[in-house]
């Protein structure tokens, strides 16, 4: 197969998809529009990803596709494990979500020093606190713990 | 004279105190991938308050320094640029922090920045009122065609393929356009997320596209043996080596400035051209990407020499150099001054103030970054399982804190998924970052000229300096086709 010939049809793709999307955007009066409608620049940005595309393609006609390293499970497992992360911190608050995070994660990467991982995780969980919420005074979701934290650190 | 009169402005106590605390503050948060030095000063504003205005902006401004050179330790130890100025200097700076370099890389640095920073805040110092008469003639259509040629020039950054750089630079122009177009008030690609209106917030796509990627990156890597980089022998790098370097570094300074001093156009876009330029130049030309000490000294003196450069169209017109500069504007109004040409005349003070607070910032990091080297490179010796966890606890922290929106964590997450898939197919995350930071530019300054022009495109041809642009487009895009049919033609014969 000709190589990147998958990623570049993905993108390819996207942008026809993005393209026609163009054309659900409410057309402006001329006199507003100042020669420039609001579709014009996405237009011509797709138009030019979808020349150059092909113009790879027609560049790489003669080059096969290397094997690529299979991505590892770990690599799925950790950003499945990401997400959930990122969906409950809303909810648990970012302090319980870091906790969490380096707890698990160092196991999935094989680690399997069980008290170094706990003292890690708490010691970031601290940091995190301690550094960005009491000094810099950045106001993270706190989750379950939002009263605790009102009513003994503010 | 005004420039040697004047250093007794920051010899007090209290204001050292403050740009050395200020600097070394910049360093730390620069380096932590997703705080950059504009985010830091955001969060420190608020308290610049009880400072008086020339020691708040000093300190403002010194953060700014340091801060750019902090970006450069992570992006070499952890190839996560704390800052996107830092973005060009991971390209060989990771590399060599693989092969056990990571001293030499660190040393090269915070030298070459410091050249980079002293050249360019020299020129401020010398040539300000000059420099910026130069930037202020540049209208619309000029703006327009250097943006363009920035865009060119991705089609020879790194060694990747420059179709799929231009095309990287292409899908950041497309992020770019989202939300809601400032000329008409049509929103596009919102889908409906009320949070896209404004656009796309930089930040989160940075940290995504750098250091989520390579999280995940990573992640396949860990059913390996732990394999750490390995340090041998951590050195800094030799007098040899910087002489080597020499040439680098002063264009690299030259250019930098010289972008510098172009509104909103900063140090990312310096970097990039100062290592296109390096790599261009260089008898190595071969080994860039691959750990070559040249493709860390002439974006790190590029990046530097850029802040200087920026403070150009700060203080002297009021348009914010890069996004940090943005944010001392921001600094200026708390403190009910305005930056503009005014500002030349009525306050010299301030603005010499400024001026020694970055130059003794520059020379602060680089005692703290040589000192600093060899701990800083015991980053990279924290096993993986510990390190790439607390890079995205940073991440999830860096890309929630500019707006406080979870909105941006989920752009982080879905730009940090886009550069694991792109960087695997041979994409770099750069020239997208580079279309996101010119995107707006182009498209406001096209509409712009559209206007001025009476829609007749085709008058970007009667001004100069378009032309002196759009000629450096179209030879950084056919300069190589064209050398190589040429060469070919002479095979042939």
């Amino acid at each position: 197969m000709i190589k990147d010939i998958k990623i570049l049809s993905v993108i390819i793709f996207i942008s026809l998809i993005l393209f026609g999307y163009t054309f659900t955007f409410d057309e402006v009066p001329e006199i507003l529009a100042q020669g420039m409608q609001p579709t014009m620049m996405p237009r011509l940005i797709f138009s030019l990803i979808i020349f150059l595309c092909f113009f790879q393609i027609y560049q790489n006609k003669s080059l096969k596709s290397e094997n690529k390293d299979i991505i590892k499970r770990n690599a799925f497992i950790t950003f499945a494990y990401t997400l959930f992360i990122v969906l409950i911190a809303d909810k648990l608050g970012f302090l319980i979500s870091v906790f969490l995070f380096t707890l698990i994660t160092p196991i999935l990467w094989q680690r399997k020093d069980y008290v170094k991982i706990t003292l890690y995780s708490f010691s970031m969980t601290i940091f995190v606190f301690v550094f960005f919420t009491l000094i810099l005074q950045l106001k993270f979701p706190q989750g379950i713990l939002e009263d605790f934290i009102i009513r003994n650190f503010y | 004279m005004d420039i040697f009169s004047n250093i007794s402005l920051i010899l007090d106590a209290k204001t050292l105190a403050l740009i050395l605390g200020s600097t070394i503050t910049g360093v730390l948060i620069g380096a932590l991938p997703g705080l950059s030095s504009g985010m830091a000063i955001a969060l420190l504003l608020p308290f610049t308050i009880y400072l008086e205005p020339s020691q708040a902006i000093a300190a403002m401004a010194a953060l700014y320094c340091g801060g750019t050179f902090g970006g450069s330790i992570t992006a070499i130890l952890i190839n996560a640029p704390g800052a996107p100025p830092a973005a060009a200097t991971a390209f060989d700076g990771f590399p060599m922090a693989q092969k056990g370099q990571a001293g030499k890389a660190l040393g090269m640095a915070a030298v070459s920045s410091v050249v980079g920073g002293v050249i360019s805040l020299m020129v401020l110092i010398t040539f300000a009122p000059t420099l910026a008469r130069i930037a202020y003639k540049f209208g619309p259509p000029e703006y327009f065609a250097l943006a363009i040629f920035g865009l060119s020039m991705l089609a020879s950054i790194s060694s990747k393929s420059p179709v799929k750089n231009l095309i990287g630079g292409l899908i950041g122009l497309f992020v770019a356009t989202i939300g809601v177009h400032l000329t008409t008030g049509i929103s596009r690609f919102t889908f409906g997320v009320d949070e896209l209106f404004e656009g796309i917030s930089f930040v989160p796509v940075l940290i995504g596209l750098f250091a989520m990627s390579e999280i995940l990156v990573q992640a396949s890597k860990s059913e390996l043996l732990l394999e750490r980089i390995k340090f041998s022998a951590i050195k800094l790098p030799s007098i040899s080596e910087f002489k080597s370097c020499g040439k680098s570094i002063l264009r690299s300074s030259g250019i930098g400035t010289f972008i510098g001093i172009l509104p909103a156009e900063g140090g990312t876009v310096s970097a990039m051209i100062g290592y296109n330029e390096a790599r261009r130049w260089s008898k190595n030309k071969e080994n860039f990407g691959k750990g070559e000490i040249e493709g860390v000294a002439a974006p790190e003196s590029a990046n530097n020499a850029a802040t200087g450069g920026a403070m150009i169209p700060t203080l002297a017109l009021g348009i914010p150099g890069s996004a940090t500069t943005a944010v001392i504007l921001g600094g200026f109004q708390i403190h009910g001054l305005r930056a503009g040409p005014y500002l030349f005349e009525q306050q010299p003070d301030l603005l010499y103030t400024i001026f020694y607070g970055m130059l003794l910032a520059n020379f602060i990091f680089l005692v703290f970054g040589l000192m600093g080297a060899k701990i800083f490179s015991r980053i990279s010796l924290i096993p993986r399982g510990y390190l790439w966890p607390s890079v995205f606890v940073f991440c999830l922290v860096g890309s929630y804190g500019l707006s406080q929106s979870m909105v941006d964590v989920y752009i982080m997450l879905i730009s940090g998924v886009m550069g694991f898939f792109l960087r695997r197919y041979g994409f770099s995350p750069a020239p997208i970052i580079m279309g996101i930071v010119l995107g707006e530019l182009v498209e406001n300054s096209l509409a712009q000229s559209i206007i001025i022009f009476d829609q007749n495109i085709f008058m970007f041809f009667t001004r100069p300096i378009c032309l002196l642009f759009f000629g450096l487009t179209f030879l950084s895009l056919f300069y190589r086709p064209i050398k190589n049919l040429i060469m070919k033609g002479k095979k042939d014969e």
